[in-house]
């Protein structure tokens, strides 16, 4: 299950998750610390292959990749092709699931490092029943609540050069709630 | 004696007048040097939406839509005052000056009030287009015609799909805005804003600045803290943000009531020079379920999650990558 879990999380990464598993891991990225915390380190690994860590790296930050990295042990195998991740790597991008699949193989190689359980009885029914109500994750409608956090953001939005509020004039807004 | 002081005031006079007439023509020759840099050609199109007086018809395309919208805009020693309304569709307006910012939706009958941040009388843009160099690269692609008018074009492109690509076409004379693309790093567009007619300089009316619409009989939703209180923007949130995209750094931070009746949100503003984003984090309340999964409004996507009772909510005019990658990687300092 956990094997399951972390493979989605990779996938979430890669932005490759299925609209209905999403709804469920979101459910539990946001009770349970352990699961989040993997989560900043896939995508700090993800950035460093896809090359995206900034030219100019501070200590503090590298160190954090590294320790990102010795954190999954996988990466160790992937090391070889992480080494050059500091020089500029044209046209080179491995999705993070590529090392990710690399921990688990080598996870059920050795037994891994044992992780909190995140997945209980209720939790598979919600699984069932967010893959019933799959939706496209690009819904475009706006949820109650969004518009108030809309409209403040635009604010920060208009030293920019763009008329941020086109938006909010071109699009519907419910700011009562109402579909 | 009194000859004496009388060409002394005659010199000082003179001498004021030369300092005052120094100081225009230095003014003036700062206006009329052409914009030699890509850089230069932004923060003079950031100068003149903010200090001119226009009256602007436009078109906006997005998601393979067309609106037409007008906007108004006046600039006085008293602040800058603009309304937005659309010509299509439902009469939607957004009145802005420099204390509120009223959105006027008659679709569903609804109000918003919003507090409008202080703008500084020219945006910080120089240091902060300096500090785009390493995500985006800045360029000059030469001219074009917009709305019969020649406008000099500048392209922002992306270095990753964190962020995306923005080019400015400006008037040559005046500088104004004529148009501008947003795209996807891949060049996909995502947004476009064009004018098709446009009066600059014509000083326009207060009275032309009130809305259409008294909002009578609307609900009206108001907006509280950020900024009025000291300890709103005191001290540090208690939220953060891990493994931010490169180029991103906190750039604002305040504790805010953006529902009524609901618990103050903090709110923390992320910036890599060009695209902001907003992080905010409420506690729900009772017995409601936090909003999970995209939203998109053109350019702008959002993306709601939970995280234990607090709704977690990233806006920005950036990819869908970005604002769900904040959202889920957001927890407690």
């Amino acid at each position: 299950m956990k094997e399951k879990l972390h493979e989605q999380l990779s996938a979430l990464v890669d932005d490759e998750l299925e609209a209905g598993e999403q709804a469920l891991l979101l459910r539990q990225l946001g009770a349970d610390p352990a699961l989040h915390e993997r989560l900043a380190r896939y995508q700090l690994i993800s950035d460093a292959m896809q090359s995206h860590l900034p030219p100019q790296l501070d200590i503090g930050f590298h160190k954090s990749t590294q320790a990102a990295l010795q954190d999954e042990p996988a990466v160790y195998v992937e090391k070889s092709r992480l080494t050059g991740l500091f020089k500029p790597l044209a046209g080179f991008a491995v999705a993070a699931s590529v090392a990710v699949v690399a921990v688990l193989s080598l996870q059920s190689i050795h037994g891994g490092t044992p992780v909190p359980a995140v997945a209980s009885a209720p939790a598979t029914q919600d699984y069932l029943r967010a893959e019933i109500e799959a939706r496209p994750a690009s819904a475009v409608r706006t949820p109650q609540r969004l518009d108030a956090y809309v409209v403040n953001h635009n604010e920060y939005a208009v030293n920019r050069g763009m008329l941020p509020y086109v938006r909010l004039v071109g699009h519907e807004m419910n700011v009562d709630g109402k579909q | 004696m009194a000859s004496n002081n009388s060409v002394k005031w005659l010199l000082l006079a003179s001498l004021a007048v030369l300092v005052q007439l120094s100081l225009q023509v230095a003014i003036a020759q700062d206006d009329a040097t052409p914009p030699g840099t890509a850089r230069q050609w932004l923060d003079r199109m950031f100068r003149s939406l903010q200090s001119l007086d226009y009256d602007g018809t436009f078109v906006y395309y997005h998601d393979g839509k067309l609106e037409a919208m007008r906007i108004l805009h006046q600039a006085s020693a008293g602040g800058e005052k603009e309304r937005l309304m659309s010509l299509t569709g439902s009469a939607r307006e957004v009145l802005r000056d420099d204390k509120v910012v009223t959105c006027i939706m008659p679709d569903n009958k609804s109000v918003m009030v919003g507090q409008s941040r202080p703008r500084k009388p020219f945006p910080a843009v120089p240091e902060d287009l300096e500090s785009l160099s390493p995500y985006y690269q800045l360029q000059d692609v030469g001219e074009d015609r917009v709305a019969g008018l020649m406008a000099r074009v500048i392209d922002i492109s992306p270095r990753d799909e964190y962020r995306y690509g923005y080019r400015f076409w400006i008037d040559m004379t005046n500088f104004m805005l004529l148009k501008y693309e947003l795209s996807a790093v891949d060049g996909t567009p995502i947004e476009q804003v064009m004018f098709t007619g446009l009066r600059v300089g014509d000083r326009i009316p207060t009275a032309a600045l009130e809305p259409s619409l008294t909002g009578e009989g609307y609900n009206w939703y108001r907006q509280e803290g950020g900024g009025e209180n000291p300890a709103d923007t005191a001290g540090q949130p208690d939220w953060t943000v891990k493994e931010l995209p490169a180029g991103f750094r906190m750039t604002d931070y305040q504790r805010r009531r953006l529902h009524q009746g609901g618990e103050y949100a903090e709110h923390m503003v992320f910036s890599d020079g060009m695209a902001t984003v907003s992080v905010y984090v409420e506690k729900l309340p009772a017995n409601s379920k936090a909003f999970t999964g995209l939203s998109s409004m053109g350019a702008m996507n959002a993306f709601g999650t939970g995280l234990d009772d607090y709704q977690i909510t990233v806006v920005g005019e950036v990819p869908a990558a970005t604002v769900q990658r904040m959202a889920l990687l957001v927890g407690r300092r």
